[in-house]
């Protein structure tokens, strides 16, 4: 029961950071979340709560029902193909999540734009330029969140045994 | 041996196909279901973020700028204190004579007008404002400010809307272009004064005018007026800018110059019959 309401909360607060953040640096919080929460939890939660936040930012910002679930569909795909050249685990893994995230950019602007209106849109220099910084900022916040992460699972298993 | 089916490895291609068929949905009057109670949850929260940061993005804007903005600043204490000094009377009797001119070529005299604020406008060529179908907003109104069109509702949810600006290339209408010496406020019979008719293409960026007639004497800053069934008034899009001049060419083309920049645009009002 606590576990429901602290996700509603969580949504609460997260759609309020995502709105406030997008309207001031175009900067999506939902496709750090996909990425932090990807693997790291009950792959049928994750598909839910990537599901319910997509259809509620779907409602709220007019796009077509199922625009950011299909997105991110697509998005898993990629990260599971770029596994095959980029290795998942060390420093090289943040090159695939840069792509990731800037993929979902492009990706949310053409399947919104084709779905909403039927036309693809025009993507000049400046929309890539402003992509491409966005993703370098989203992409550091990967790294920092992973290493909080990381810190955090230290600290629990610091007193424990084990057989490695 | 026959291989079990393991569900967690075909995890993402299941949710690919959830995916595609909830788009599939969407596209059905049962999306629309589905959209409209989390639309009224979730749109006061996304409202209330959209305004904070556009709050904070005043700031942030207004500190990049402030040299100029100080400037500026000393430049019209200046003025003001000039232009008091001169005649500080005839100063604010001027300024009541505008508003009130303002305020009475305002509206186009038919229909009803509901005001909307504009929530957000970070999409490709449309803006979100911040009344829906509660107040009575249908698919297909006009979005308009004084006698300029602004736009057409595309979307709309219970408190919320989005409009299509005539930027979006999915926007296209039939026009009228007429000289810029016509006052609009003053002339009823504009037909006779139509130098040459037109079709107006979004372009993201900017508006597309084409097929206006290659012997009409349109020139850069005639007024392009909108003039399409869907529309219903006759309402102003914006001026000619760059008229083609190509002599082999069967039609002259150009782009238009909207009246507002619709990124400054704080209030817009829905033109209902």
């Amino acid at each position: 029961m606590i576990k429901v309401l602290l996700i509603t909360i969580s949504i609460f607060v997260l759609l309020f950071l995502e709105s406030f953040l997008f309207e001031i640096f175009s900067f999506s919080l939902f496709i750090l979340f996909v990425l932090t929460l990807w693997k790291r939890i009950n792959p049928v939660v994750f598909y839910i709560l990537i599901t319910l936040f997509g259809v509620i930012l779907d409602s709220v910002n007019h796009f077509p029902l199922g625009t950011h679930v299909l997105v991110v569909s697509l998005l898993l795909m990629f990260l599971d193909l770029l596994s095959v050249v980029i290795p998942s685990e060390g420093k090289l893994q943040y090159f695939g999540i840069f792509l990731s995230i800037s993929l979902y950019y492009i990706l949310l602007l053409v399947i919104g734009s084709l779905l909403q209106d039927n036309v693809f849109p025009k993507i000049d220099v400046s929309k890539l330029v402003n992509i491409l910084v966005v993703s370098i900022i989203s992409t550091f916040f990967c790294i920092v969140i992973n290493r909080l992460l990381k810190t955090f699972r230290y600290e629990d298993s610091r007193g424990k045994l084990s057989l490695d | 041996m026959r291989k079990k089916f393991d569900l967690k490895s075909y995890s993402k291609l299941l949710f690919l196909i959830f995916s595609i068929v909830l788009v599939l949905l969407g596209q059905t009057a049962l999306g629309d279901r589905i959209k409209y109670p989390l639309s009224y949850i979730f749109s006061p929260i996304h409202v209330y973020g959209s305004n904070a940061g556009k709050g904070v993005n005043n700031w942030k804007e207004a500190l990049i700028d402030a040299s100029s903005y100080i400037k500026e600043f000393n430049g019209m204490k200046e003025e003001i204190a000039r232009l008091k000094v001169e005649n500080s009377e005839k100063l604010l009797d001027y300024n009541e004579y505008l508003s009130l001119k303002e305020q009475s070529t305002f509206v186009v005299n038919e229909g009803k007008y509901i005001q909307a604020k504009i929530i957000s406008n970070n999409m490709e060529g449309s803006i979100l404002i911040n009344i829906g179908k509660e107040n009575g907003v249908e698919i297909g109104d006009i979005v308009i400010l004084g006698r300029v069109y602004i736009g057409m509702i595309s979307d709309v949810s219970l408190y919320s809307s989005r409009v299509r600006l005539p930027l979006n290339p999915s926007s296209s209408f039939e026009v009228i272009v007429l000289p810029n010496t016509v006052d609009l406020n003053k002339e009823n019979r504009i037909d006779s004064m139509v130098k040459s008719t037109g079709v107006v293409i979004g372009k993201s960026d900017n508006i597309l005018i084409e097929n206006m007639g290659i012997n009409s004497e349109v020139k850069d800053g005639d007024f392009v007026l909108i003039r399409d069934s869907r529309v219903g008034d006759i309402l102003v899009l914006g001026t000619l800018l760059g008229v083609s001049n190509n002599p082999a060419s069967t039609n002259k083309s150009g782009f238009v110059s909207p009246i507002f920049d619709y990124g400054n645009i704080l209030n817009v009002y829905i033109l209902k019959k």
